[in-house]
């Protein structure tokens, strides 16, 4: 991590590198196959539902890559200020945000006819892409830089005790009162980004192209004000955010309510050799996070950008970012609270842990599966060859992160 | 030790709560006032509640209900302001791996804007007086956890703070070591520094606090 001056707080190893560049490649090949071939008018389209793929993904995703931060405590050391720490906060999040930008670059300038062929056309859709998903990404950190006070008061103050009451009672659902401002957020940030997609598109049909640049223009402008208007007291609102996350993940991890822990049985499809090891770290990831519960809500997304009458080559790829987000839960087990260096190096080789991760991740194949089938045989839009090849791609991205993780400490051991 | 900055504010926590969730208190309404000058020794049981009231004081967590100030201001609405004033040794240290302590006290002082052409003369004598000697121009993830400890200890009090914030400063140090440390310590509390220093060790209190909070807070 780069903290100010090109100073780390660690080196970064080739496998850190290649967790952010082997994906970026994989997505960047296969969105360039997809689109390349389809005319300006379908990859607009396709870049639409992308928008509308990564406002769902930037609405949910930035409290789990921004909080804790590991470089909170050097920051104090330091006495970073406001505007600083704002900027380290939005710099956190640029494995994902470069690899979202390339997409989108690559959707609007993949054309088989080559670069040079309605070059600015080309050009203004890519603009189109870059300044909206700027503006809901910036909107979106706005919004979670934010959340810390709120968080806080629902987390530690009566109305949360009411509501863990209350939904203990009606739905038996064991929700951390604190998360509900994160919830929110996610609704907020979904709509705002969906709405200005559509909002957009009608423009595009009553005044053109332009019109929709424009408003694309004006949705980059919302996210950057929003968030320069933070600037001035970052610094409290970093330490606020950093200290519940940090609290919400730790300390106060866990949902808190009877919910039974998972049992090791449970893990049926998983072989004896690495039971132990994927339950370990799969009882951590379940408190720390529902992932079950998202990916549900995933495959509900999912199913409503299909009703829109989205085409063969947008539903692929709107099923491929969903297959590869998946992975977003494996990543929760190459974190020190999860898996700490020690307990890795003395429970197992790197091997089987690399083992046990994938064997989590198989866990989402049954569902993916079925709801890859059933919308196949209701609406037809996607191929078997469609699924084998979202299949082949989610098991062996999982095996190659699983590895990478694994594998990464392998140096640090040497020493 | 570079300019004698004397300290003349209070550091007060008014009616502060600290609860994780509703229920689970910490400690509930307390009102304490530290002087400049005040030397306060935190003991108690692990769980007890020591790191929760330092972290308060270093803005790495937030009351649930009250409000602590230093002088006027208050200090979890302006942690930049603030935090001038703090030197901190923390429970978990995140020290750069790949910087030696003497880089890492120029990076503490440059960051902070406090860099001046006696900058370097104050940091070998930190590091004189702390015994770490050659091994200070090392890279620190090559340093021992004594080593580690001395580097933290050096970039909090490099800074010649206000208050002093130490989450077991001596764990992990020899004796002699152990002594250098309380030498800077007893320097600290002449130049009227508040200092607040969580610690197990029954011998850390001898000569150098006036006070000991014990938790859990009653």
């Amino acid at each position: 991590m780069k903290i100010n001056d090109g100073i780390t707080i660690r080196k970064k190893t080739w496998a850190d590198r290649l967790l952010v560049i082997l994906p970026a490649l994989l997505l960047l090949t296969l969105f360039v196959a997809i689109a390349h071939g389809n005319d300006l008018d379908s990859r607009l389209v396709m870049i639409r539902y992308l928008l509308f793929a990564l406002s769902g993904l930037f609405a949910f995703i930035l409290p789990y890559i921004s909080f804790p931060d590991p470089g909170s405590r050097l920051y104090q050391l330091g006495n970073i200020n406001g505007k600083k720490l704002a900027r380290f906060y939005l710099v956190r999040h640029r494995p994902v945000w470069s690899i979202c930008l390339l997409i989108l670059i690559a959707t609007a300038m993949a054309d088989s006819r080559g670069i040079t062929e309605e070059f600015t056309s080309q050009l203004l859709l890519a603009l189109y892409g870059l300044l909206f998903f700027a503006g809901i990404y910036l909107y979106a950190a706005y919004r979670y830089l934010n959340i810390g006070k709120d968080s806080q008061e629902w987390q530690e103050g009566l109305r949360g005790l009411h509501v863990r009451k209350r939904l203990a009672e009606i739905a038996k659902y064991p929700v951390d009162p604190g998360s509900i401002p994160s919830l929110i957020n996610s609704v907020v940030i979904s709509l705002v980004g969906m709405l200005g997609v559509v909002a957009g598109a009608m423009l595009y049909g009553f005044f053109g192209q332009g019109a929709e640049l424009l408003f694309s223009v004006g949705m980059f402008l919302f996210g950057f004000i929003k968030f320069r208007s933070l600037e001035r007291n970052a610094d409290r609102l970093f330490y606020q955010a950093n200290a519940f996350f940090n609290e919400f993940f730790g300390v106060s991890a866990g949902p808190g309510s009877d919910r039974e822990p998972l049992k090791v049985d449970q893990l049926w499809w998983i072989p004896g050799r690495w039971k132990a090891n994927s339950w370990g770290l799969m009882l951590q990831m379940d408190r720390k996070l529902p992932a079950g519960r998202y990916i549900a809500v995933g495959h509900l997304f999912v199913w409503v950008i299909a009703y829109q009458d989205a085409g063969r080559s947008a539903m692929f790829a709107v099923w491929l970012i969903f297959a590869l987000l998946h992975h977003g839960f494996l990543m929760l087990t190459a974190t020190q609270a999860i898996a700490p260096k020690w307990w890795l190096r003395t429970l197992d080789k790197p091997i089987h842990w690399m083992i046990g991760r994938f064997w989590i991740q198989v866990r989402w194949l049954l569902p993916m599966m079925v709801s890859m089938m059933l919308m196949k045989w209701l609406f037809g839009v996607i191929t078997w060859e469609d699924l084998n090849l979202v299949f082949a791609v989610y098991l062996l991205t999982g095996a190659l992160i699983s590895a990478i993780i694994s594998f990464r400490y392998e140096r640090y051991w040497a020493h | 030790m570079g300019t004698l900055i004397m300290n003349d504010k209070n550091l007060k926590v008014e009616n502060v709560t600290k609860q994780y969730r509703a229920g689970k208190v910490v400690f509930r309404d307390i009102t304490m006032e530290f002087m400049p000058g005040d030397a306060v020794l935190l003991r108690g049981p692990n769980g007890s509640g020591k790191t929760t009231f330092l972290k308060l004081i270093s803005v790495n967590t937030f009351p649930t209900e009250g409000i602590i100030r230093y002088g006027d201001l208050i200090i979890h609405d302006k942690p930049y302001q603030y935090l001038k004033n703090v030197g901190l040794v923390h429970d978990e240290e995140a020290l750069p791996q790949h910087m030696s302590a003497v880089e890492l006290l120029e990076w503490v002082l440059r960051t902070r804007d406090i860099w001046d052409e006696k900058s370097n003369d104050k940091i070998g004598s930190i590091l004189d007086h702390l015994e770490l000697d050659e091994s200070r121009f090392d890279e620190i993830g090559t340093y021992s956890t004594g080593m580690r400890k001395k580097a933290q200890i050096a970039a909090a009090f490099i800074i010649n703070p206000s208050i002093l914030v130490l989450d077991e400063p001596l764990r992990g140090l020899d004796q002699t070591s152990t002594v250098k440390v309380k030498d800077l310590l007893i320097q600290a509390v002449k130049r009227n520094t508040i200092l607040l220093m969580a610690s197990h060790a029954e011998a850390d209190k001898n000569g150098i606090f006036q006070k000991v909070m014990n938790f859990p807070l009653k």
